[in-house]
């Protein structure tokens, strides 16, 4: 086994620089067939979609839950009645529609659950990761239906509109948290940005839809701005 | 094959430090970071283990966050530490999919969708056949599965593999002979393409 296990590994190194392996070690070619088909795997990696998915899971796990010792009961009074509705509301549309568009009627009600889980998150820094999460569902969806040609200006607008309002309302809720929740939505403002810049380049879009996305941009801009680190002042200044 | 000596490349890495500490502070641009230069790797490693696509991009969302949460936890100092410390979330979540999949086998198939329709054929699954291959790794020895698993798909040489394994050369070179030829023994060349 040893000397075997020798030769295999003398004849791996050569395999993956393409060496032509010598006719008495033959025997080993299943073998290393074997290691290049396993290495083929290390090869891929995971989807974009997958990587943004990820990136976004990763911002909402970094804000912590934050516990109000006084003053819970009036809270609970709301959020109770919020927790019953989402519930409902929830299942509905984790069922029948888990990204519906503005063209679906179900999109009011993904509007609802989405406010409601708004309500109940417990900081702005929460508010915010959720807002602009939204968003960059909004703009994700955007993208992809641009690109099959399945988007009606209604759908559109729509979602330029909602991106454009869970911005704002994401900047402002950062704005009341501090720098930290600044810089996290700095960051996905500007894949946001960079997402619908390049929409905006691929001139798919009618002269109306591409002025509506143009604002849309700029709100998308000037959140990335007002979020950006003030600079440190440098020595001596 | 990667041959570097990237456990050494990792821990002389102060960039990797300073991110470290900064992930500690809850600074998730400083995570994704980590994520970034780390996230290859074990998806590598959930794919081939667990043969679909979409399911080890799940897994590896999961573990990211779980490590995300549970990073207070973590008192390692390297990157060679994080990274083993992430297999080990990832092992947990392997673990944890084969479980729920043998207690409910109807979802086993990756191409059937929640709704029952046959989703569209995922290419790179079936063009590698990912799925015979995670099979077939589970049927080796952990020792065996590990070799190859840190050898082939994750890259590491003989002597990382050794280290990462605590486990001699000489050792490392006769598990890695077994597993090949019982791998090659059970799977057939995939989709016809093997020369």
């Amino acid at each position: 086994m040893t000397n075997n296990a020798d030769r295999l590994e003398e004849r791996l190194s050569e395999t993956f620089s393409n060496a032509p392996v010598p006719a008495s070690d033959r025997d080993l070619d299943p073998l290393l067939a074997m290691a290049k088909r396993l290495h083929q795997i290390g090869a891929i990696g995971p989807s974009a979609a997958a990587t943004q998915r990820t990136r976004l899971a990763l911002l909402r796990a970094s804000v912590p839950e934050v516990r109000h010792s006084r003053a819970w009961w009036p809270k609970l009074a709301t959020a109770v009645p919020l927790a019953i509705i989402l519930m409902t509301v929830g299942t509905v549309t984790t069922f029948a529609a888990p990204s519906a568009l503005p063209d679906s009627p179900l999109y009011g009600l993904r509007n609802l659950r989405e406010g409601i889980e708004i309500q109940l998150a417990g900081t702005p820094a929460r508010r915010a990761a959720l807002d602009i999460a939204f968003a960059q569902q909004r703009a994700d969806q955007l993208v992809r239906l641009t690109q099959a040609n399945s988007a009606s200006p209604m759908v559109v607008s729509t979602l330029l509109r909602d991106i454009s309002s869970r911005v704002h309302a994401a900047d402002a809720a950062a704005q009341e948290d501090g720098p930290a929740a600044r810089a996290a939505l700095q960051r996905v403002e500007g894949q946001i940005d960079n997402e619908l810049t390049q929409l905006h380049n691929s001139g798919t879009l009618s002269p109306s839809a591409t002025q509506q996305l143009d604002n849309t941009i700029h709100d998308v801009q000037s959140g990335e701005s007002t979020n950006a680190p003030e600079p440190t002042p440098s020595a001596g200044q | 094959m990667v041959t570097g000596s990237q456990l050494n490349e990792y821990e002389a890495s102060p960039q990797y430090r300073e991110l470290l500490d900064r992930a500690r502070q809850r600074d998730v641009a400083a995570f994704t970071g980590l994520y970034e230069a780390t996230h290859r790797r074990v998806f590598s490693y959930l794919l081939a283990r667990l043969g679909v696509q979409a399911t080890a991009e799940d897994l590896l969302r999961e573990v990211y966050v779980s490590a995300l949460r549970g990073l207070d936890r973590f008192r390692g100092r390297t990157e060679s530490e994080f990274m083993a410390w992430l297999f080990k979330i990832a092992h947990g979540k392997v673990m944890d999919h084969l479980r729920s999949q043998s207690r409910h086998p109807e979802l086993k198939r990756s191409d059937v969708q929640r709704n029952g329709t046959v989703k569209p054929l995922d290419t790179i699954d079936q063009r590698l056949g990912l799925g015979e291959i995670a099979a077939a790794l589970s049927k080796l020895t952990e020792d065996q599965r590990d070799v190859v698993l840190n050898r082939f798909v994750l890259g590491f040489d003989l002597t990382e593999t050794s280290q990462l394994m605590h486990k001699n050369v000489g050792s490392v070179k006769a598990l890695q002979h077994r597993a090949l030829a019982r791998l090659a023994k059970t799977l057939r060349p995939a989709g016809g393409e093997h020369d």
